[in-house]
């Protein structure tokens, strides 16, 4: 029972997704345009080169095609921006007085909108994959796959919890975009969206395992270029462990700072 | 009934009081830099020691001015916010720690808020609340056939939200929130902005509901007409203390005090006599004025008497000056 009020708030918002044609047709098109100019930039870097730091270019590109692929699905940003002005605004109330938990919902919700999104990216991908297929480098076993999807999601959830934590310190602080902000520029060095952790050094790489970026894009993004294979358990192990932590957190936070709503303006 | 019974049955505050803290600033370029450095927290008590007490069925007006604490005062019973100090119940739950046991007993509407996804038909909305409060098919059915026709929205279910008029989306709202057969509805100013037509289809609604399913109602409202209409009982909230809670039509009548006379003459009137009373229209054909009730016979008999007099008609002070004086009157 608990479940399928979930997935009912699930189906809402992908129906919400397809609401409009015009907006549906030009997430595709866009989606398959990033690939292309990112072909183009790479093609430029690359001229009278090899490799850049131990990537080839059609490894660079399956780095980037994948890489930019998880990240077009972490639409957990989108959270803290909704969430605050609801609690800012009183719109908050619509989650206290029905029969849903607020994390569950945002939870949901969240995950419609990255199967939405994955959707219309796969199409892209495909696309790519078919007419670009020899710079595009999948070497791994359907085991391993299924392995980086795992910490792929494992990743995603704890964005959602971290992306949820952030929006509930609304209730004490009001407003919290720069704190947002802050963590998005942060969190574009620690997942390597911006550069490839490889390039960083190696004690630096150590040190960012124990924490949760290093598994959300990068990880898994490096077990399809078949590379730190191995880790796969720590990986795992490690990813639940943030999972948990971030839930009790949001547990204490969530339980101290409700009783600050005011519901202003409802 | 035991007294169990009667708390299940019962929504009972007892010293219910809400303390709202905020910042103050002073308004300007040095105000905003000040308190950004320093700021100024000051107390607003919302709501002060009320004490209410609702049983089953009821039909309950809300009535206040503007800031006088009537949508706290929802916010508590619903366990939006959580009072400062005092104790409250709601059909023996405690609001405030959102059980959702608790939460399938009532719904609650907001005119200005919607629970309405805007981008697609109210049926999707429909669904969704299925799904949350758990509502078995056959049950969703028979409430959406038999909400649909008393408010004739069959037709507009698949419509999307956005398409529709005002008085058509909160007839959605009202469906929306009755679905899961709750126990009992707040309504904040469910005709807000609406026409005469749609004020009174969704008055008929609520008053049906309340009659046939036995919905506790408590509706806040500045429309009068919405209160005089509907409510048997009404409670006037004036700065966050409740001034009086009894029958509306008594509360009306201790504070109607005039009658507005209009007499039309058949000959021209001679009208300067003393008499009790203020002038509002004063011709020679035609005359308007504004009489204390208990002298009204007595200036009409006189006038009656010494005039020719083709027609008259006596009307009672206007609702909105009668609503003024109560919300302006000393307490007691």
């Amino acid at each position: 029972m608990k479940m399928r009020k979930y997935l009912e708030i699930a189906k809402i918002t992908f129906k919400l997704q397809i609401a409009y044609r015009f907006d549906v047709i030009t997430g595709v098109l866009f989606s398959f345009a990033r690939i292309l100019l990112a072909f183009i930039l790479w093609s430029v870097m690359f001229r009278g080169k090899d490799t850049i730091a131990g990537f080839s270019f059609a490894a660079m590109m399956t780095y980037y095609i994948i890489m930019s692929f998880f990240r077009r699905l972490d639409l957990t940003d989108g959270i803290v921006w909704q969430l605050s002005a609801e609690i800012r605004e009183g719109q908050f109330s619509k989650y206290l007085v029905r029969p849903v938990r607020p994390l569950g919902y945002f939870v949901a919700s969240a995950l419609s909108k990255t199967a939405f999104v994955f959707g219309i990216n796969l199409l892209a991908t495909i696309g790519y994959g078919f007419i670009f297929r020899h710079y595009f480098l999948i070497r791994v076993s359907p085991v391993i796959c299924l392995n980086a999807v795992l910490i792929w999601l494992l990743g995603l959830n704890f964005m959602i919890l971290l992306s949820y934590f952030i929006a509930v310190l609304s209730f004490k602080f009001i407003d919290v975009g720069a704190l947002n902000m802050i963590k998005g520029t942060i969190l574009e060095f620690l997942t390597g969206a911006l550069i490839p952790l490889a390039i960083l050094p190696g004690w630096l790489q150590e040190g960012m395992r124990l924490f949760p970026f290093y598994y959300v894009y990068y990880y898994p993004t490096m077990l399809f270029l078949n590379d730190q294979t191995g880790q796969i358990p720590a990986a795992i192990l490690i990813m639940i462990l943030w999972n948990g932590l971030m839930l009790a957190v949001i547990s204490v936070g969530y339980g101290m700072l409700r009783r600050r709503y005011e519901g202003v303006g409802a | 009934m035991n007294d169990v019974q009667k708390i299940t049955d019962q929504i009972v505050t007892h010293d219910l009081t809400k303390v709202y803290r905020t910042f103050q600033k002073e308004a300007g370029f040095k105000g905003s830099i000040q308190s950004l450095i320093r700021r100024q927290t000051v107390e607003k008590t919302a709501i002060r020691k009320f004490d209410l007490s609702i049983d089953k069925g009821e039909f309950v007006g809300l009535i206040g001015p503007n800031g006088a604490g009537k949508t706290t005062l929802i916010k508590m019973l619903t366990g939006i916010i959580h009072p400062t100090e005092g104790e409250v119940t709601v059909f023996g739950f405690t609001p405030y720690q959102l059980k959702d046991d608790f939460k399938k007993n009532f719904a609650v509407v907001m005119g200005q808020k919607s629970q309405l996804w805007w981008d697609l038909p109210a049926e999707d909305s429909f669904l969704l609340n299925k799904a949350l409060y758990g509502i078995p098919d056959p049950e969703y059915r028979q409430s959406l056939g038999f909400f649909s026709e008393l408010l004739g929205i069959s037709g507009l279910v698949k419509i999307p939200v956005r398409n529709l008029s005002l008085g058509e989306r909160m007839k959605m709202e009202l469906v929306l929130a009755l679905l899961h057969n709750p126990r009992v509805l707040f309504l904040d100013e469910p005709t807000i902005g609406m026409d005469a037509v749609a004020q009174k289809q969704i008055r008929q609604f609520l008053k049906e509901i309340n009659e046939a399913k036995g919905v506790t109602i408590i509706l806040t409202s500045h429309y009068m007409e919405d209160i005089k209409h509907l409510c048997k009982r009404t409670i006037v909230v004036r700065n966050g203390i409740k001034i009086y809670d009894g029958d509306l039509a008594a509360l009306l009548d201790k504070y109607r005090n005039y009658r507005i006379i209009s007499i039309s003459f058949e000959t021209a009137a001679d009208l300067n006599i003393e008499m009790p009373v203020e002038w509002l229209e004063k011709g020679p054909y035609k005359a308007v004025f504004k009489v204390p009730k208990e002298e009204a016979k007595a200036v009409l008999y006189h006038i009656m008497a010494n005039q020719e007099v083709e027609d008259i008609r006596i009307e009672d002070e206007d609702l909105g000056g009668v609503v003024e004086k109560i919300y302006t009157a000393e307490v007691r």
